[in-house]
């Protein structure tokens, strides 16, 4: 398509302009408002609005204030039209369409506007028309070049339009979402047999496990049944045995009682035997015992005859002995008389001369006594003791020093006599020629005789030793009144006679002590009464002749007679009594005798009467014959009872008791097994009985056809799964390999129009949309998005050359550039004055713009001014 | 006299590989078997039904399925008599002996509980050997009839068991094998007049007078012939017999086998599958071979996802499958594919034909490449 001219009237703010188009480049340019933008405007509405519209955008386009119908006139060629094409709209609206080539036609109204359209879809792609046409503002955007035909025809392979296979991609992926999300992961249908596989497996499994086990179970009850027919034979063959090994051990039952009766009657025998054994002896026994009473009785006479015989003998000799005894007896008395006699005769002496020494001792002992008393008595009369005058003594001194002191401090008087007119002073006289003082401690009266009588009075003396005085003399008042006494004289003088009272006294004490001794004093008077008791009538005087001494020798020698005359009769007496026991003895002996004779002839009496009764019940000989016969007896039954234990012991009673223990235990413990197996089966039974109502096999048959019917649907599902996924990554992956070959020639294009701009290290990216994905400069990748302003606007200017140059000319469109490359600077404009040159070589270009200059460089470009 | 000869109902039996919507049918219509066997029973006068084990799939069924098996067994006019087989046998478990079969159990059905004679009706006696465990440990036919005499004439005796005889048995080493030549011996000694088995769900003559009746319905797509039960008929004199096979199932387990290597082999394959009858009692296991174009194997897979509504089971039973896809230029070339896709498109078909699993990822990649390509162009 090419736009030759096109005249706006009363359009927007141009009343009347004429603009004509180069082949090539065409500069339009004029200042802002003057509708430069019209133009492009124009040519979108022509085509785009009826004369009958009503639209704003086409209302906009009366001009201001005037009552007139926008109009416009284009001049254009297209496939094999040439067409001049007019609108007007809003007032006296009208289209009309003059076809001037192939064949001249003449069309108006709506007619012209449809074939207009018809014509531009047949020659031209709208799409790439709109695509090509960029109205202000819409320089940075890319074109829409994905669904230009044109631009597709010029990019297929030698010219040949690629078919449409979106219908076809679109089933495919259609069917592929049935099987598979977005992202590939199963989905729907597939993915939910998939997913109920295992669970219907499992059941399958699980229900398959039943049935057998349910098998199982059944075989188990078979064999648990067989079991239990097994043990009720083997419990009646025992029953059986145990009935026999019953019978056996009845039977030996009866020979251990046939044998137990021979045992018994052996046994009585034995003891017949033992009993006619006993008889004999007895029999013996007795015989001998009567033989060695016999005996005794014959040696008890002879020893009786004896001892008689000594005890006559032993009667004599104590009779002469009793006698000696008496004679020595009588001896002992005579002595004993005479020793008595000389002990009293010599105590009586000595009595009488102790009387006198205890007189005498006595005599001095009271006369002592007496002393003691009287000193006692003065000592008690005499209160004052040598220690009392000592300190009466001290008392009047402590009273002198009072005193003393009192006159000290008194007046002192001096008197000397001169003359010898007689001078007194209290009394005193004083001397001539001497001087004499006194103290004034109480009124002292001087008495010059017949001269003067002169009192003087003391003054006030002290009062401390007024009391001290007072004092002294109260304390000492005191004691001579406790001591009786009125001067210190008197007290000494008292003193002294204690003092000589109590010498006396010690001195008498002391020789009474002397007296005395160690003796009791009440003691001596009580051994003077006794001696003089002892010492009897003073005046006997008949045994005075003989002396102590005399006394005392004949004390001893009669003492000497009657010891001698005691040890004979001692020996005497034990001499009799010793012969009186002997005597005793001899008398016992005989009465043992005598007693042992009779005790042997009572028991030989005895034994002979026994005997003889013994004899007369059963003879010596029937006693022997007894015996012979019971031991015969014996002899025979102990053989009877050895045959019976043979016979005993060869039914073998121990195998037979162990044979029928054992059956017993054999009858139990198969009763116990059958009962355990009765059991068994009882339960397993129950448990077929229990499952056998479930219908297992019903349930497994669901189980299965469930599994196979998921697994074959599954199957189904997978395959179609399969085929759809290998049929769509095989076109896919053809799909784009043909879309890379495809914008291969667009590509190259836009590299070669952009490395006049950004130099011979450009490459970009294009996507199957035939949009600019990135560019690469030297290797460094950009996103679009992400590129400047006046990068962006010259790549996508750039693009949409590059498909005005791909584009057959008759079958392309004008590129319209209204108002572009505001954001590049002088470098890169001058550089797209080059690319526009070249593009405008081919294609047609119309520039609109208000700042002619900056396209000033494009070579073989037509400048148009607007207004 | 005639009886109906059957086994091995297997009731309350399940298939779990069929479609949701069938697995109900497919469980009703064993009941419903067992009613079309009752009704038959009244159409030819037979005497009585006896069913050779196996009547209940397992033991350990829920016990729901004795009310709904005695309310089909009402209807019937003449005695049943069931024997336990290796599936129901008479152990602890068993279904026979549960509350829910014992106080319900109608008076004219009978169990075969022991090998002690059981007159059915006068004159004919009914020797069973009912298992008592899954696992005999001898051949219990021959157990229970060893000590067998000779019948008397006018009197018939008819010998019921379960489990493989020796001429079919794979399995040599099992204990309860039933000899055969034991069987054949009493038939030849006159100690029994007919041996009914189960076990074998296809209808199967052992040897003369020697049947397995098989299951009235169709169980498993190994069956070669189910579906069938036996009306049996024996001269009360000349122990003579004659045995008539009568179909009275409705499933059928099928597997259709085909190569396909163009658009009119699958096409031809269509005509095949709407030709079946009865769909919505049918299981088809489809074995398919070849090459397909991926335009022909996309119609395919729209073809087998309408047959997947229709029949009861329509499942590629992949152990055989062997088919393979290419992109063929023709089927493409309508689409006038361009630019990457036309890249796509090449660069799966180079990869559908990769020797490894891949391969089949990319075939079906292409199917959907084809398809979204067709319908956006």
């Amino acid at each position: 398509m090419r736009l030759h001219s096109i005249r706006l009237i009363d359009y927007r703010a141009i009343s009347d302009a004429t603009v004509d188009f180069s082949s090539g480049v065409t500069i339009v340019e004029g200042p802002n408002e003057v509708g430069k933008s019209s133009i492009h405007q124009a040519i979108t509405q022509l085509r785009e609005d009826k004369d009958s519209s009503r639209k704003a955008s086409v209302k906009d386009t009366q001009p201001v204030g005037s009552d007139v119908g926008p109009r416009v006139n284009l001049h254009l060629s297209t496939g094999d039209y040439e067409l001049r094409y007019s609108k007007r709209w809003i007032k006296q609206p009208f289209t009309e369409l003059s076809i001037l080539k192939p064949v001249p036609e003449q069309l108006s109204g709506n007619e012209a506007h449809e074939r207009f359209l018809a014509i531009l879809d047949e020659t031209v792609d709208v799409d790439l028309l709109d695509a090509l046409d960029v109205a202000q503002g819409r320089s940075l955007d890319q074109a829409s070049l994905a669904e230009i035909k044109a631009l597709h025809g010029a990019l297929g392979e030698a010219g040949d339009e690629p078919a449409d296979h979106d219908a076809f991609l679109d089933r495919v992926e259609s069917e592929y979402l049935r099987f598979f999300t977005a992202k590939g992961k199963e989905t729907g249908e597939l993915r939910r047999l998939t997913e109920q596989l295992p669970a219907a497996e499992e059941q399958y499994r699980d229900l398959v496990a039943r049935s057998a086990d349910m098998d199982a179970l059944v075989d188990r009850h078979a064999r648990a049944t067989e079991r239990l027919k097994g043990v009720r034979a083997q419990l009646e063959s025992a029953v059986t045995e145990r009935k026999d090994a019953e019978a056996a051990v009845q039977a030996v039952s009866g020979l251990k009682t046939e044998l137990d009766r021979a045992l018994e009657r052996a046994s009585a025998a034995q003891r017949e035997r033992q009993r006619a054994e006993e008889a004999r002896d007895r029999r013996q026994a007795l015989i001998t015992e009567v033989a060695s009473a016999e005996k005794a009785v014959k040696t008890a006479d002879a020893a009786l005859e004896k001892v008689t015989a000594a005890q006559q003998e032993e009667d004599s000799t104590l009779a002469e002995a009793q006698k000696s005894l008496e004679a020595r007896q009588a001896e002992l008395v005579g002595a004993q008389d005479q020793a008595k006699s000389a002990s009293a005769e010599l105590a009586r002496v000595r009595a009488r001369r102790e009387v006198d020494t205890l007189r005498k001792r006595l005599t001095d002992i009271r006369q002592q006594e007496h002393r003691v008393a009287e000193a006692k008595a003065t000592i008690g009369s005499i209160i004052v003791t040598a220690k009392d005058v000592e300190k009466l003594g001290g008392l009047f001194t402590e009273l002198r020093i009072a005193q003393n002191a009192k006159t000290a401090a008194a007046a002192q008087i001096v008197a000397r006599r001169l003359g010898d007119t007689a001078v007194s002073i209290d009394g005193t006289d004083v001397s001539k020629g001497s001087a004499e003082e006194f103290a004034v401690t109480s009124e002292l009266q001087i008495l010059v005789d017949s001269v003067v009588d002169i009192t003087v009075r003391p003054g006030q003396s002290p009062a401390e030793l007024d009391r001290a005085l007072d004092s002294a003399q109260i304390i000492l008042d005191a004691e001579l009144d406790r001591l009786g006494v009125t001067t210190l004289e008197q007290a000494r003088e008292r003193s002294e006679v204690r003092t000589d009272a109590e010498a006396v006294l010690a001195e008498a004490s002391s020789t009474l002590r002397v007296l005395i001794g160690d003796d009791d004093r009440d003691g001596l008077d009580a051994a003077l009464t006794r001696a003089e008791h002892l010492a009897g009538d003073p005046a006997d005087t008949s045994g005075t002749a003989a002396s102590i001494d005399d006394l005392e020798a004949r004390v001893e020698s009669t003492s000497a007679a009657v010891d001698d005359a005691t040890e004979q009769v001692e020996t005497a007496r034990t001499g009799l009594e010793r012969i009186r026991t002997d005597r005793d003895e001899a008398r016992v002996a005989a009465v043992r005798a005598q007693s042992t004779r009779e005790q042997a002839a009572t028991t030989l009496q005895n034994l002979s009467t026994r005997l003889s009764a013994d004899r007369e019940a059963n003879s010596d000989e029937s006693l022997d014959e007894a015996l012979t016969a019971a031991a015969a007896t014996l002899t025979q039954l102990e053989a009877q009872a050895a045959a019976a234990r043979s016979a005993y012991e060869a039914a073998d009673p121990e195998t037979l008791e162990m044979r029928l223990q054992n059956a017993l235990q054999l009858v139990d413990s198969k009763q116990k097994q059958q009962e355990k197996d009765r059991q068994e089966v009882d339960q397993l039974s129950a448990l077929i009985d229990d499952r056998a109502a479930e219908g297992i096999y019903d349930k497994l048959k669901a189980a299965e056809q469930n599994v196979e019917s998921i697994r074959s649907k599954l199957a189904r599902m997978q395959r179609q799964a399969n085929a759809i996924r290998l049929l769509r990554d095989t076109v896919l992956a053809h799909k784009e390999e043909a879309q890379r070959r495809y914008v291969a020639p667009f590509k190259e294009a836009i590299e070669k129009l952009g490395r006049v701009i950004f130099g011979q290290g450009l490459s970009v990216e294009i996507s199957e949309n035939l949009e600019i994905v990135s560019r690469t400069l030297d290797g460094r990748t950009v996103a679009f998005d992400a590129l400047s302003g006046g990068t962006k606007e010259q790549l996508a200017l750039i693009g949409r050359l590059a498909v005005a140059t791909l584009v057959d000319a008759d079958a392309g469109a004008p590129v319209i550039l209204d108002d572009a490359f505001g954001f590049s600077d002088e470098q890169r404009l001058a550089a797209l004055n080059v690319i526009l040159g070249n593009v405008g070589r081919t294609a047609q270009v119309i520039l609109l713009t208000c700042q002619p200059d900056r396209f000033a460089s494009i070579g073989g470009a037509e400048t148009v001014s607007l207004g | 006299m005639r009886f109906i000869a059957t086994g091995d109902w297997q009731l309350g039996m399940t298939a779990h590989y069929l479609s949701e919507e069938a697995r109900p049918r497919f469980h009703r219509a064993r009941l419903d078997a067992v009613a079309r066997i009752g009704a038959l029973a009244a159409e030819k006068n037979a005497e009585f039904v006896l069913v050779c084990g196996d009547v209940f799939e397992t033991n350990q069924l829920d016990r729901a399925i004795i009310a709904r098996t005695f309310e089909v067994l009402n209807a019937f006019t003449v005695p049943v008599v069931l024997l336990p087989g290796n599936h129901d046998p008479l152990d602890a478990a068993s279904i026979y002996d549960s509350q829910a079969f014992s106080s319900r159990v109608p008076s004219h059905v009978h169990v075969l509980r022991s090998s002690d004679p059981f007159t059915v009706v006068p004159g004919v006696e009914i020797i069973g050997a009912p298992w008592s465990s899954k696992h005999p440990q001898g051949d219990l036919v021959a157990a229970a009839t060893k000590d067998l005499a000779e019948v008397a004439a006018g009197d018939i005796r008819i010998i019921a068991g379960h489990g493989a005889v020796s001429v079919l048995d794979p399995d040599r080493e099992s204990l309860a094998t039933i000899d055969t030549d034991h069987l054949q011996a009493l038939l030849r000694d006159d100690r029994a007049q007919f041996v009914a088995l189960g076990d074998r769900h296809a209808t199967f003559e052992v040897a003369d007078r020697i049947w397995y009746p098989g299951a009235p319905e169709v169980t498993s797509r190994r069956e070669t012939d189910p579906g069938n039960v036996l009306v049996v008929d024996i001269d009360a004199d000349t122990h003579r017999a004659e045995v008539d096979k009568i179909h009275v199932g409705t499933w059928a387990f099928t597997v259709i086998e085909a190569d396909l290597n163009s658009t009119e082999d699958v096409s031809e394959f269509e005509e095949r599958m709407n030709a079946v009858p009865d769909k919505d009692r049918t299981a088809v296991w489809l074995i398919l071979r070849g090459t397909l174009p991926t335009a022909a194997k996309a119609r395919l897979d729209e073809q087998l996802d309408h047959f997947s509504d229709l029949f009861a089971l329509v499942s590629l039973w992949e152990r055989h499958m062997d088919l393979a896809v290419v992109a063929a230029d023709d089927d493409f070339a309508d689409l006038g594919l361009s630019g990457y896709l036309q890249e796509t498109l090449d660069e799966l078909s180079t990869r559908a034909t990769a020797d490894d699993d891949s391969a089949a990822t990319a075939q079906d990649a292409l199917g959907l490449l084809f398809r979204f390509a067709r319908s956006g162009s």
